[in-house]
């Protein structure tokens, strides 16, 4: 015990003197965390509706009134306003739309009818709404004229089923959890600092062999029992990458105000099961003895890089995409796991998925810390 | 040549890590451009939003509603569970899901008016008002008939007869459609700002970080060879680096894409990608001045590439950032060059400009201009600190 615990120490005092490296390893998650949070500030509100801007051009005929007064109950000064309308003559309202200042033109009285401006590709989503308005008024007058001239008798009984107020869709939700999708990139953000903890791994794994570094040959000859120092050797890693990782999530949550919802201790957990993975990942790929030092940091840094590409850190909704086409690689994907647990964590009440993702990052930490000591195991040297 | 040489050597002895990378960022691309919506079209058309329809009813009048939307949307096939619906509506897969539930057709039969359906989707989110709208439409106008009398078979058939007797909508264009919209080469340039970024930083800073340190660097210039030669060819070589990588990635276009390459408004895609190459490479060999190791390289190439492709537009639109980030990322080069890219493929409202192309342009080139200076400044000082 006494020599795992001096071994734990040195090998903890060794990564904290690598300033070069722990500063980068603790500013690059900041700078990309602040940087996400700038870039993503906007994003969160675009789902959302806002009342669509529009020109009203109307014509002399009589439906123009009753037209106008409809199109007015539905710019209110409330949030649920649908439109925002502007009345104008048909020279003012293409003036305004070729300055994008309303998304369509609507042109009412005897015929209904839309123009829009096919310069303005980002307002598509409105453009289409104000279609659809549009064509539900077409259809519905198309449906009275049909039944005037088919069952006339029958148009009260018509008109009374339009005027009704409906409703017949009813909302529900599978989860109270928060919805926003750009909170993704800050999970594989986490995901990724984890992850990092590699090259700590794979820089212990070097100075443990003595091929590889003076270090190594160091402690080759020391009586230690090899076993205890590699375990409290990656152990030290672990807990001073997870230390790094807390201060990260500490920055996200309580700076920048992200919300990754309040099971606080198993967001930790969900860390500390990251870091395992990332330290015993670097520590297999640092064991590989014959491997030069820039392959190594090549695998671990673009290997890092491309798991946590998968797991949705460049493109939110590649995850789902390679759900359905490979969900064995959202299984075995460390970067995934990590991401996936604080999304279950985030989305949904029971643990389940949780715990699911939680057991897979263990058994691949086990795993490779096993690949790793069958590597570095037995090796004696007559001379260096 | 023998500085220029010993480059190539180096790079040699490099060749596994660096290959690795590259194979590395060349997948990343592929994934990226086949994940990229491509919905790039000129005239307006209407939304098509991906929505799943769960129906539990199987009647004829369910069948009418799920061909009614089929008709308007991407129609995507999911199982009833809460837990895939949910996944599938966070990750954008689906925006709206529709279930009918079983007894809808006497509901509509009887004229109810209210729980029709149920939908699960983005609360408060104009996609769903979006298809709301239409489903409300639609039902409503097949009650209407139902309440005049005509038998359901009859009013699902006026209805989808009304539906196609709607008028289409107008476009008006207040300028000479002068993008290439249907060209999808310009979703690969977008990324590719993020590629050349980063795989030079990554895979360059070590070749140069090598050939300058202090001992090779001292060994050097006692030699006869004069700084000045030597600085040129350490641009060379890292030049012929840059070149080879933004080549492949070219032949890669070509063969992606064919004979879209080859127009005009693709040509000037690929010069704004090799100018973006310039800066590039003098921003390497900037940071290659402070000697960085291979794993910090990375993480430098990461934050940079990283930024400058989050807040410039590459993997978050332009217009979708706000107008605070825009005015802070006409800073980065990125932005001009994404700025650039949106305008001659129509990725954004912009209509392509010859001048503000080549304003774009002249901004990435100083950008450029500005890193190698700023790296022949910090090669000086190394240089005096070094006699001194």
């Amino acid at each position: 015990m006494k020599s795992f615990l001096l071994a734990f120490r040195y090998a903890g005092l060794r990564l904290l003197r690598s300033k070069e490296q722990m500063g980068w390893c603790l500013v690059f998650p900041l700078l990309l965390g602040t940087m996400f949070y700038m870039a993503f500030s906007n994003l969160s509100d675009s789902d959302a509706f806002d009342a669509i801007p529009v020109a009203v051009v109307l014509d002399d005929s009589a439906q123009s009134a009753t037209f106008q007064t409809f199109l007015e109950g539905m710019d209110t000064e409330d949030a649920d306003a649908f439109l925002d309308t502007t009345f104008v003559s048909e020279v003012e309202a293409l003036k305004l739309l070729e300055e994008k200042k309303v998304d369509g033109i609507l042109y009412g009285g005897a015929n209904v009818s839309l123009t829009v401006s096919s310069d303005m590709t980002s307002a598509k989503l409105n453009q289409s709404i104000l279609n659809s308005f549009v064509e539900t008024y077409q259809i519905h007058s198309e449906a009275l004229y049909q039944i005037a001239s088919t069952h006339p008798d029958k148009m009260d009984d018509a008109l009374k089923t339009l005027k009704k107020e409906v409703s017949y869709n009813t909302e529900i939700t599978y989860s109270t959890g928060n919805m926003d999708d750009s909170t993704q990139y800050f999970f594989n953000l986490l995901a990724m600092i984890c992850l990092y903890a590699s090259l700590a791994g794979c820089q212990f794994a070097t100075e443990n062999q003595a091929n590889l570094s003076d270090l190594g040959a160091r402690k080759c000859i020391s009586p230690v029992n090899k076993f205890v120092s590699i375990s409290a050797g990656l152990a030290a890693n672990m807990v001073v990458q997870f230390v790094t990782a807390l201060i990260c999530l500490f920055y996200l949550t309580f700076i920048l105000h992200i919300d990754f919802g309040n099971q606080f201790f198993h967001i930790l957990l969900s860390l500390i099961a990251g870091c395992m993975a990332g330290v015993s990942f670097g520590f297999l790929i640092g064991s590989i003895g014959n491997m030069s030092k820039n392959m190594k940091d090549a695998i671990l840094t673009g290997g890092t890089l491309f798991c946590c590409f998968l797991s949705g850190l460049m493109m939110g909704n590649i995850r789902i995409y390679i759900e359905k086409a490979a969900p064995i690689v959202n299984r075995l994907n460390p970067a995934a796991l990590i991401s996936d647990s604080l999304y279950a964590l985030s989305i949904y009440s029971s643990y389940e998925r949780y715990w699911r993702n939680i057991i897979s990052l263990l058994m691949i930490s086990v795993l490779f810390c096993i690949g790793g000591f069958l590597l570095v195991r037995r090796k004696k040297y007559a001379s260096l | 040549m023998q500085v220029f040489k010993a480059f190539l050597n180096i790079a040699k002895k490099r060749l596994p890590s660096i290959s690795f990378y590259f194979i590395i960022f060349f997948t990343l691309i592929i994934f990226m451009i086949r994940n990229a919506d491509a919905n790039i079209n000129s005239n307006f058309e209407s939304t098509s939003l991906d929505v799943c329809v769960i129906d539990e009813d199987n009647s004829e009048a369910s069948d009418a509603v799920t061909n009614y939307l089929d008709q308007i949307h991407n129609l995507i096939d999911l199982p009833n569970d809460p837990e895939i619906i949910q996944d599938n509506l966070y990750y954008r897969y689906v925006d709206y899901v529709l279930i009918i539930p079983e007894g809808f057709s006497d509901m509509l039969a009887e004229g109810n008016t209210s729980g029709l359906y149920t939908n699960v989707t983005i609360p408060g989110s104009a996609n769903s008002l979006f298809v709301d709208q239409q489903i409300d439409a639609y039902t409503q106008t097949m009650q209407t008939y139902l309440a005049a009398s005509y038998s359901l078979k009859d009013a699902i058939a006026a209805t989808d007869k009304s539906v196609a007797e709607r008028e289409s909508i107008h476009t008006v264009s207040f300028t000479a459609d002068t993008q290439d919209r249907s060209n999808n080469i310009f979703v690969y340039y977008r990324y590719l700002v993020y590629i050349l970024l980063v795989l030079l930083i990554s895979g360059l800073t070590p070749l140069l970080v090598t050939i300058n340190a202090k001992q090779v660097q001292e060994r050097t210039l006692c030699s006869s060879i004069s700084t000045t030669s030597r600085m040129l060819q350490i641009i060379l070589g890292s030049g012929c680096y840059s070149f080879v990588i933004w080549i492949i990635f070219m032949l890669a276009a070509i063969l992606f894409y064919g004979k879209n390459f080859f127009t005009a408004y693709s040509l000037y895609g690929a010069l704004n990608s090799f100018v973006f190459l310039l800066f590039s490479a003098s921003f390497t060999v900037f940071v290659s001045n402070f000697a960085p190791s291979a794993t910090i390289a990375h993480m430098i190439a990461n934050v940079v590439s990283l930024c400058n492709s989050f807040l410039c537009g590459v993997f978050v639109p332009q217009n979708m950032l706000s107008d605070q980030i825009v005015k802070v990322s006409r800073f980065l080069p990125g932005y001009w060059y994404t700025r650039a890219n949106d305008m001659l493929g129509g990725l954004c409202d912009a209509s392509f400009d010859q001048k503000t192309y080549f304003i774009c342009i002249g901004v990435e080139f100083l950008f450029a201009a500005a890193f190698f200076v700023a790296s022949l400044v910090a090669s000086k000082t190394q240089k005096q600190d070094l006699a001194n």
